[in-house]
């Protein structure tokens, strides 16, 4: 279980998160678009940007936290540049101090694409974006944690493969957490718990079956799922509402390209 | 121990960069130093006094090229523990890496490509002196030898990870040229081949050990630098003297005062360390 109580993360200046508070047991997914502060709340859980506010995982405060594995592991790319050895090596160094099955994460790999070959003949940073965004997702889910923090780890899959993955968390023993930006996956995870992300605040958590059928119109509205507050302008999410549906949008990027359209007259949605 | 000592040792010793850097580009200069600024006239002199003259003539390339060798090294040191610095604030916590083992092992791993670098340095000139003169030129103490070498590795260690954590403070890589300390270090000390610092040497890290390290691998006095000018060592070497420098470097003193620095960096690293901010991977390309 993570907890995080009154989260605040200053970078150059700007505070990414505006005091976030929210419990992650069970799966959740935290949906937003790019720039809300996703990763960076990500970031600070892993410990690896300065914060303010509580952090707890499995109920031991962030900052007393040392050597204890099996209790969280990220997809983030930059926990994985620890020695500058071929993507294979990293995979058995990781394995060995994370306390994973190296041979869990190589099945696992071999599912998204990924040949131990190519990994014993590049280097991690020479793998492309996709293959690293798989290598780390595979060397998460094979720790075992009791927690996993995925970041975007849909990201540059082709559907198939998306598909397999789907798969792999929905199968996950542990807490997982995953973000993306990527509407879809309210359908194909309808019992995650979601908590939506914008400029640096978290709202939920509101099931994702629900969310599936939810639309988005503008203003407050009585009755909605969540209403957001943002510099663009107001919405609401309502479930059954006559405002563009949120799984259409594909990406909540495109939330803000409706609230400015909107506000600029073209309409577009309700 | 844990597979970290392996790997972090094995990244630095294949590393493409390093490799250019840390055995290339020195042996460039040692074969300059063997077959361009090493000159025997006729007539040639005894094959004693000859073979003693190229040891030390090659105890110098060990220790002063080795010493460009060796910054080029800690280079890459730097280099490698800010780009990690993300990854071991991550495994430190959720690994069993704790930050004890971590700071053991990349400590002990740095030393070992230091030493490594350097002593491959000191293979390619004595096959390059044993290519052109047939003279085995073999380092007269070698277990001395590997012992002042270590200890310009935990010198230049310290002095890695001060860089880094400079550089990690600063938040982003916006001083390049931090990263190259190392290596100007050693050019300054490659410098003192020609300028005796007299007590001075004492203040300028690494220039004492360089000096030792001529001395375990020749069997000659330390100098305090100046070894290539006034002929003293030259001219005595031909006359099958021992040769006196007109100021020998104290070994206790040169001794205690690389202690005072590595000590010195420890804590500058340490107290660094409390402000450092981990830098993503992707605001960095390693080379």
């Amino acid at each position: 279980m993570i907890t995080v109580e009154e989260l605040r993360v200053k970078l150059g200046g700007d505070e990414v998160l505006k005091g976030v508070s929210a419990v992650f047991l069970g799966k959740h997914i935290v949906l937003g678009p790019n720039g809300s502060g996703k990763t960076t709340l990500f970031r600070a859980i892993t410990g690896l940007v300065p914060y303010r506010g509580r952090i707890e995982v499995d109920g031991r405060p962030l900052k007393e936290i040392e050597g204890a594995t099996g209790v969280l592991a990220t997809n983030l790319a930059e926990v994985y540049y620890l020695a500058p050895v071929k993507a294979l090596e990293l995979l058995h160094l990781f394995s060995d101090l994370a306390g994973a099955d190296p041979l869990r994460a190589l099945a696992l790999l071999e599912e998204l694409g990924v040949s131990e070959r190519l990994l014993g003949k590049r280097r991690f940073w020479e793998l492309s974006a996709g293959t690293r965004k798989a290598f780390t997702t595979a060397l998460a889910l094979a720790s075992g944690a009791r927690n996993v923090l995925l970041d975007e780890p849909f990201e540059q899959l082709d559907p198939a493969k998306k598909v397999k993955l789907v798969g792999e968390l929905k199968r996950y023993n542990g807490v997982i957490t995953m973000n993306t930006h990527e509407t879809w996956v309210l359908e194909a995870l309808p019992e995650w718990e979601v908590h939506l992300a914008f400029e640096g605040r978290l709202y939920g958590p509101i099931p994702a079956g629900k969310l599936a059928g939810a639309a988005i119109v503008e203003g407050k509205s009585s009755g909605a799922l969540a209403v957001i507050e943002t510099r663009a302008g107001c919405f609401s999410l309502v479930e059954g509402g006559e405002g563009a549906a949120l799984t259409e949008l594909l990406t909540l990027d495109r939330v803000y390209e409706l609230l400015t359209s909107s506000s600029l007259g073209r309409g577009g949605w309700k | 121990m844990t597979l970290y000592l392996l790997y972090k040792l094995k990244g630095l010793v294949t590393d493409r960069s390093g490799l250019f850097w840390g055995v290339a580009f020195t042996l460039f200069w040692v074969l300059m130093w063997v077959y361009v600024f090493t000159r025997v006239e006729e007539p040639l002199p005894p094959r004693d006094i000859l073979e003693k003259m190229l040891r030390v003539s090659a105890a110098l390339a060990y220790s002063y090229l080795g010493g460009l060798s060796m910054g080029s090294v800690a280079v890459g040191l730097a280099i490698s523990a800010f780009a990690s610095s993300s990854a071991v604030a991550f495994a430190t916590r959720f690994t069993r890496l704790t930050p004890a083992k971590y700071l053991l092992e990349d400590f002990l791993a740095g030393v070992a490509a230091v030493v490594a670098y350097a002593l491959a340095c000191v293979a390619m000139v004595v096959a390059a002196t044993y290519a052109r003169f047939r003279v085995l030129a073999l380092p007269e103490n070698p277990p001395l030898l590997v012992a002042y070498l270590s200890l310009c590795g935990v010198l230049l260690y310290w002095l890695s990870r001060a860089v880094s954590l400079a550089m990690l403070t600063l938040g982003k890589p916006r001083l390049p040229l931090l990263e190259m300390v190392p290596l100007i270090l050693a050019f300054l000390n490659y410098a003192t081949l020609w300028v005796d610092l007299a007590e001075r040497v004492y203040a300028l890290p690494l220039a004492p050990l360089l000096s030792l390290v001529v001395s375990a691998a020749s069997g000659i006095e330390p100098a305090t630098g100046g070894w290539l000018v006034g002929g003293w060592l030259w001219e005595a070497l031909a006359r099958g003297v021992t040769p006196k420098p007109p100021n020998t470097l104290s070994a206790p003193l040169a001794l205690a005062t690389t202690a005072a620095w590595a000590a010195a960096l420890a804590v500058l690293s340490l107290a660094l360390a409390r402000r450092v901010k981990g830098v993503p991977l992707e605001e960095f390309v390693p080379s």
